[in-house]
C-alpha cells in the first residue's frame, strides 16, 4: 500500500490524500481538504468513500466524481480539477503525509 | 412600536427612484448603475426608504426593549442564565479560529484541534467520563445522541429493550427524546424530600428497560440523595444510567456524574459554561460517555498522537454524525475561555451558585410555601398556592414592571403554582435582596391589590398577553396597519 498526497491549485486549494495499492492502483482511503465549498455538506463524504475501491485512472475517475457530484452545488473546483488532483498523487515526487481513511 | 416597514412615506427621499429612469432601464451606464445589463435591474426597491438616522434610532429603541442577561437579573428556573464573559467574545473572534475552513486539512488546525481535545480532557476530569464529543449543536440534540447510542448499544449486544424510565420531576426533553428514539417511557414518582420514590423505581424496573435518566440536581433543585443505589440496581438489571447535565451548574469541583455511575451525560455549554443562550443563536451540547459507549460517539473524533492532533474517522459502532463539521466551533472556544479563566478555582462556581440559591431561598421561604424543605443546589422552586389561583402567572408577570425577569413557572409539574428560581454564582447579594423584597412585596399586592397584578404587566411594550391564542394561532405575518383618517388625527 502507498501513501500519497497532492496539492492542486484550482479555482479554490485542493489538498488530496490517499493510500492506493501499488500493484492495481485502487484507491484503498482517501481524504479531500482545501478551501472550497460543497452543498450539501455530507456529500464530501459521500465524494470520498464513490472514490474508495476506485481506480487511479483519467476516465473511471471522472465518470466517478461526475455522479458522486450530481445534485452537488460545488464551488472550487470541479470534475476535471479534482481529477487531475488525484491523477497528481502517482508522480514519484509527492510526499507521503497522506492520512487515514475517512 | 413601528416596524422598519411602517415609516410615513413622508419620510422618503432618501433611495434613488430607478423605476422612472428610462436610459437605467435600458441599460445603458448612468449614475450608481454603470453598464448593468438590462435584466438585472430592478424596476422596484422593496426596502424602507428611511434615513440613516432613522434608521439607527429604530434599531437602537428596538433593542433597549429587550431584556437579558447584561439588562437585568434574569432568575429563570433550570436554565442557568449565567454572565457570559466578555472576554470569552474576544477569544472567539482571533482570527485563527474565525478563519477557519471547515474543509481546511488538520495540517492547518492544530491549534483549533488541540483545543477541542483539550476541552475533552476537561469534560473527562469534571465528569468522570471517559471521551466527549463535542458535535451537537444543542443540548436537546446531546441528549438525542445519547439516546440513539444506548439503542445502538442494545441493538450490538442484541438484547430488546424498549423501556426508559423518567422521574416525574424531569425536563420535559426528557420523554419527548425517548419518543423520538421509539422508547416506551415509564414514569417514576417522587417521594415527599423530592427524591425518586425508590420502592416504585425497583418496581418499574423491568428486564427491558434500556436507560435510567436522571437530572442531579433534579429540577427541583435538589441532590438525589440515592444516585449510588438507584445506579447499583440499574446497573444489576443491566440498563444504562442517563444524566441530564442541565443542572451540572451544581456540581463542578464538587461531585462527578461518572462517580455516581452514571454512563451518559450530556452538558449544556449555554448553561455550566457561560456560553450565549439560544435565542436563535448557535447552542452547542457536549456528550460523554463511559469507555463500554466510546465506540458508539460520532466521528470524527479529536486524537492526540504525541501533540499531532489529528481527526480519527475510523468507524467503529458509531452512531453517524449530528453534525457536519465539528460542532458550533465558536461555543466550544467560548467555553474553553471560560473553564481557562477559572482555572483550579472551578468549584467556586458551584459553591457561589449554591450559596445564592440557599441564602434567596432563605429569605422567601416565610413568604411562599417551600414544598420540598431541604438544602437546596443551585436552584429552588417555591409555591403560591396559599395566594391562589393563577398567582404564579400574576407575579411572573408583575415582577416584569419591578425590572426582572419571571421564574419559571408551572414546572416541574408536581409543584402547585411552582416559582422555580434560580439565581446562578454571578449575583451579587444586593440583588438578591433587591429581587426578594420585589417578591414580597407582589405578595402583599395579591393580598391587597389583586387586580392591579392581575392586570400586570403595565410597564412593557405589551401588555398581559392571551398566551394560549398567541401559541396556537401565531400570527407570524407583518401586515401593514393602515390608519384611518380619525387615527391619524389622534
Amino acid at each position: 500500500m502507498i501513501k500519497a498526497s497532492n496539492v492542486y491549485k484550482s479555482k479554490k486549494l485542493i489538498k488530496v490524500s490517499l493510500t492506493y495499492c501499488k500493484e492495481n492502483k485502487l484507491i484503498n482511503s482517501i481524504t479531500i481538504t482545501g478551501d472550497f465549498f460543497l452543498y450539501p455538506e455530507e456529500s464530501l463524504d459521500h465524494l470520498e468513500s464513490s472514490l474508495i475501491g476506485m481506480k487511479i485512472d483519467k476516465s473511471i475517475l471522472r465518470k466517478t466524481i461526475d455522479k458522486a457530484l450530481e445534485q452537488v452545488d460545488v464551488f472550487g473546483f470541479d470534475t476535471h480539477s479534482l481529477t487531475d488532483a488525484i491523477l497528481g498523487c502517482l508522480k514519484p515526487e509527492q510526499d507521503s503525509s497522506g492520512r487515514g481513511k475517512r | 412600536m413601528k416596524l422598519i416597514f411602517e415609516y410615513e412615506e413622508s419620510n422618503s427621499g432618501h433611495l434613488p427612484d430607478v423605476s422612472d429612469d428610462e436610459e437605467l432601464s435600458n441599460g445603458q451606464e448612468k449614475g450608481l448603475l454603470p453598464g448593468l445589463p438590462s435584466e438585472l435591474i430592478r424596476k422596484e426597491l422593496p426596502i424602507p426608504n428611511v434615513s440613516e438616522v432613522d434608521v439607527v434610532r429604530h434599531y437602537s429603541n428596538m433593542s433597549r426593549k429587550n431584556f437579558g442577561v447584561d439588562i437585568g437579573f434574569y432568575p429563570l428556573g433550570s436554565c442557568t442564565m449565567k454572565y457570559n464573559p466578555k472576554i470569552n467574545e474576544d477569544i472567539a473572534r482571533l482570527e485563527g479560529f474565525t478563519h477557519l475552513h471547515p474543509h481546511s486539512d488538520e495540517s492547518c488546525n492544530q491549534g483549533s484541534l488541540q483545543l477541542m481535545w483539550k476541552l475533552e480532557q476537561y469534560f473527562n476530569n469534571l465528569t468522570g467520563m471517559d471521551a466527549f464529543s463535542l458535535q451537537p449543536a444543542a443540548g436537546s440534540q446531546g441528549e438525542l445522541l445519547g439516546v440513539m447510542i444506548a439503542k445502538a448499544y442494545y441493538k450490538q449486544k442484541r438484547e430488546k429493550r424498549t423501556k426508559i424510565i423518567i422521574p416525574d420531576s424531569a425536563h420535559g426533553t426528557n420523554p419527548a427524546t425517548a419518543s423520538m428514539c421509539k422508547f416506551e417511557t415509564i414514569t417514576v414518582k417522587s417521594d415527599s424530600r423530592g427524591n425518586m420514590q425508590l420502592s416504585d423505581f425497583k418496581q418499574s424496573l423491568e428486564e427491558d428497560v434500556a436507560l435510567v435518566m436522571l437530572t442531579n440536581p433534579n429540577t427541583l433543585g435538589l441532590f438525589e440523595e440515592k444516585i449510588l443505589e438507584i445506579s447499583d440496581l440499574a446497573h444489576d438489571n443491566g440498563s444504562l444510567m442517563y444524566c441530564d447535565g442541565a443542572n451540572m451548574n451544581a456540581m463542578l469541583g464538587i461531585a462527578r456524574p461518572g462517580d455516581q455511575g452514571f454512563d451518559l451525560i450530556h452538558l449544556n455549554l449555554h448553561k455550566t459554561f457561560s456560553t450565549p443562550h439560544g435565542g436563535g443563536g448557535p447552542g452547542a451540547a457536549a456528550l460523554g460517555v463511559k469507555n463500554h459507549l466510546v465506540d458508539y460517539l460520532p466521528l470524527p473524533r479529536v486524537k492526540n498522537k504525541e501533540n499531532n492532533f489529528v481527526l480519527d474517522y475510523t468507524k467503529r459502532k458509531s452512531v453517524g454524525r449530528t453534525r457536519y463539521g465539528y460542532g458550533n466551533f465558536g461555543m466550544l472556544v467560548r467555553a474553553y475561555a471560560y473553564l481557562m479563566s477559572w482555572g483550579s478555582d472551578i468549584r467556586k462556581i458551584s459553591e457561589h451558585a449554591i450559596l445564592n440559591a440557599n441564602y434567596l431561598c432563605s429569605l422567601l421561604k416565610d413568604d411562599f410555601e417551600l414544598y420540598y424543605d431541604r438544602r437546596c443546589a443551585h436552584e429552588f422552586v417555591l409555591s403560591s398556592r396559599n395566594l391562589g389561583q393563577k398567582s404564579a402567572l400574576n407575579i411572573a408577570k408583575r415582577l416584569m414592571d419591578y425590572g426582572y425577569h419571571p421564574p419559571t413557572i408551572y414546572f416541574p409539574l408536581i409543584v402547585p403554582e411552582a416559582l422555580m428560581i434560580e439565581p446562578t454564582e454571578t449575583e451579587s447579594k444586593s440583588t438578591l435582596d433587591e429581587f426578594a423584597a420585589a417578591l414580597k412585596s407582589i405578595a402583599n399586592e395579591i393580598k391587597e391589590k389583586p387586580e392591579l397584578v392581575s392586570g400586570a404587566p403595565y410597564t412593557r411594550p405589551v401588555g398581559r398577553m392571551d398566551e394560549v391564542t398567541a401559541a396556537r394561532k401565531p400570527n407570524l405575518r407583518w401586515q401593514k396597519i393602515t390608519r384611518t383618517e380619525d387615527q391619524k388625527e389622534k
